[in-house]
């Protein structure tokens, strides 16, 4: 409960800085928009040409992309703090964490809330909306409750890879280069399916479930029975909580390592 | 080693070290021995952090092959007389995912330089900010070419394949397109670095920079495959020639004619951005403030 509160009073500060700074405030939206945008508009331009990638169409596509979109502005307004983790031991902060009366993890995602991952939420919406249109199925409840368990799933995945590279912080100085590769896999090549890799690739992001967050749950979502293992989006949410479990372990595990730099 | 000789002092032994005073008038020396200092100290300083190094080397070199297999399953659907080969998209994929050093560093830096005021320090400097930038960045780029991209191209050149082309009139092209890229490429960065001077938070522009870079360059997708209508403009924007141009002349796909074309276009736009900045750096040290001291 105590926690909560304080989960509370630290957004509350976060919104008044933001209003404080209204001017960056708006810069970081116009950032984020350009950053997918262009992404989008990447893939838009390649459908044009190509008209379909391994007989998923554009729509499809576009799906993907906002399940990643979705998944990841969901996750990063609570967890932006993880994301920079790597700071906080560069600047020696994370000793303050260590003495104070509270979870680790809790600490760190009372640090920083990300506002402007609305702007994620917004945009990935729109993207899923536009693309529902042109596909023939209905929003029955069954499918808002299973879209519901995807979107969740796919968050907890992408909080997972965000411990992941936070518990490598503890051994590697710098750590930006994993954010980066986690990123951009996903922006890049977790936005087409699977099914356009070969064997050794799908594997490898099935057992380091990255194609949990995207691919399998489209593939059941959007009925698409004929694309390879489609049955494993069911999983999903279930896949996404043993990750981030596991990662969380992991994470505190890696903790143990710490040395202060001071 | 004498990599860790402060900035400013002359390593050639032929011309003796004078005195701080000259650094204060207003001609600048910068030699080229400077500049060569800086180069090496820049190429030496990127190879420290080895663990960094490969985490990097490996991230492309998977960027690279994720790439690859799209790119050739989205290929092997089109039927095509006159588009490029197979191995030539393979080529380009890999090219376009590494060559071109879109981020610098030094863009992050200026804003922590700005708001702490250290950017003062840079005035006095008898090196002008903009050169000595440039210095480090070529340090950086050459460490770039020699650690990440040749590796990248032996490894697919041998695993896979890659077009190599065999004209050397193509070769010297290609050489002067890189180095006139690098050129626009640096000036695209210290413009964004520039407008730390009056914004405090650079990642929107830094990341509109890298995402108009990225698309109209045909980074993200080959121009081949963009809308015809819109081919001639991208073509006469300045992005164009900081990857796809390069790419063109090491695939051998247009003509010498062509090429003589895209390099002028590639040097005048070097030359404006390049102008650009230093405007931008004049009006920005003119309306600099700085407290205490």
């Amino acid at each position: 409960m105590h926690a909560l509160q304080l989960y509370y009073k630290s957004m509350l500060l976060q919104m008044k800085r933001s209003r404080q700074y209204r001017f960056n405030f708006y810069m970081g939206i116009f950032g984020v928009i350009i950053l997918y945008g262009t992404q989008f508009i990447a893939l838009r331009i390649t459908l044009a040409y190509f008209g379909e990638v391994v007989s998923w169409d554009m729509y499809e596509l576009a799906f993907l992309y906002g399940l990643w979109m979705l998944t990841y502005g969901v996750l990063i307004t609570v967890f932006a703090g993880v994301r920079d983790f790597a700071g906080f031991i560069h600047r020696g902060e994370f000793d303050v964490f260590l003495i104070r009366p509270h979870g680790i993890l809790w600490q760190v995602m009372c640090g920083r809330l990300e506002l402007t991952s609305w702007s994620h939420i917004g945009v990935s919406t729109g993207i899923i909306a536009w693309a529902s249109m042109h596909m023939d199925f209905t929003w029955s409840l069954n499918k808002v409750v299973e879209f519901t368990g995807i979107i969740v799933g796919g968050a907890l995945i992408q909080g997972g890879l965000l411990l992941l590279w936070a518990a490598l912080s503890f051994w590697i100085i710098q750590t930006g280069n994993f954010v980066n590769l986690g990123w951009t896999i996903n922006a890049n090549y977790m936005t087409y399916p699977l099914t356009v890799y070969d064997t050794g690739i799908r594997y490898l992001f099935t057992l380091f479930p990255m194609a949990f967050i995207t691919y399998y749950p489209a593939a059941t979502f959007l009925g698409r029975t004929d694309s390879w293992g489609y049955q494993l989006g069911m999983y999903s949410p279930l896949v996404g909580l043993a990750f981030f479990l596991l990662m969380y372990g992991f994470w505190r595990f890696a903790a143990r390592f710490y040395q202060s730099a001071g | 080693m004498n990599a860790s000789l402060p900035v400013g002092i002359n390593p050639s032994p032929k011309t003796p070290y004078r005195p701080t005073q000259q650094a204060h008038h207003n001609s600048p020396r910068m030699t080229l021995a400077t500049f060569a200092v800086l180069i090496r100290q820049a190429f030496l300083q990127s190879t420290v952090f080895r663990a960094n190094y490969l985490i990097g080397l490996l991230s492309d070199l998977l960027f690279v092959y994720l790439s690859i297999q799209v790119w050739t399953v989205l290929y092997s659907n089109q039927i095509l007389e006159s588009g490029p080969t197979t191995i030539q998209l393979i080529t380009y994929v890999t090219l376009a995912r590494i060559v071109a050093p879109v981020d610098m560093e030094f863009v992050q830096n200026m804003q922590q330089r700005v708001l702490s005021g250290e950017i003062a320090g840079e005035l006095i400097k008898p090196i002008p900010l903009s050169w000595f930038l440039l210095a480090q960045e070529v340090g950086r780029y050459i460490s770039r070419l020699l650690l990440r991209v040749l590796p990248i191209a032996l490894l697919v050149f041998f695993t896979i394949s890659l077009s190599v082309p065999d004209s050397p009139i193509y070769i010297l092209l290609f050489v002067v397109s890189i180095i006139l890229s690098f050129i626009i490429m640096f000036s695209i960065n210290y413009i964004t670095a520039l407008a730390a001077f009056w914004i405090t938070q650079l990642f929107s522009i830094n990341v509109l920079k890298g995402q108009t870079v990225r698309l109209l360059s045909g980074i993200l997708v080959p121009l081949w495959f963009f809308p015809a209508a819109a081919l001639p403009v991208i073509e006469l924007l300045p992005f164009a020639s900081i990857a796809f141009v390069p790419i063109q002349l090491f695939l051998e796909e247009i003509s010498i004619v062509k090429a003589c074309y895209s390099l002028a276009l590639q040097l005048a736009w070097g030359i404006i951005i390049w102008q650009i900045g230093r405007w931008m750096w004049s009006r920005a040290v003119r309306q600099l403030s700085i407290n205490g001291g």
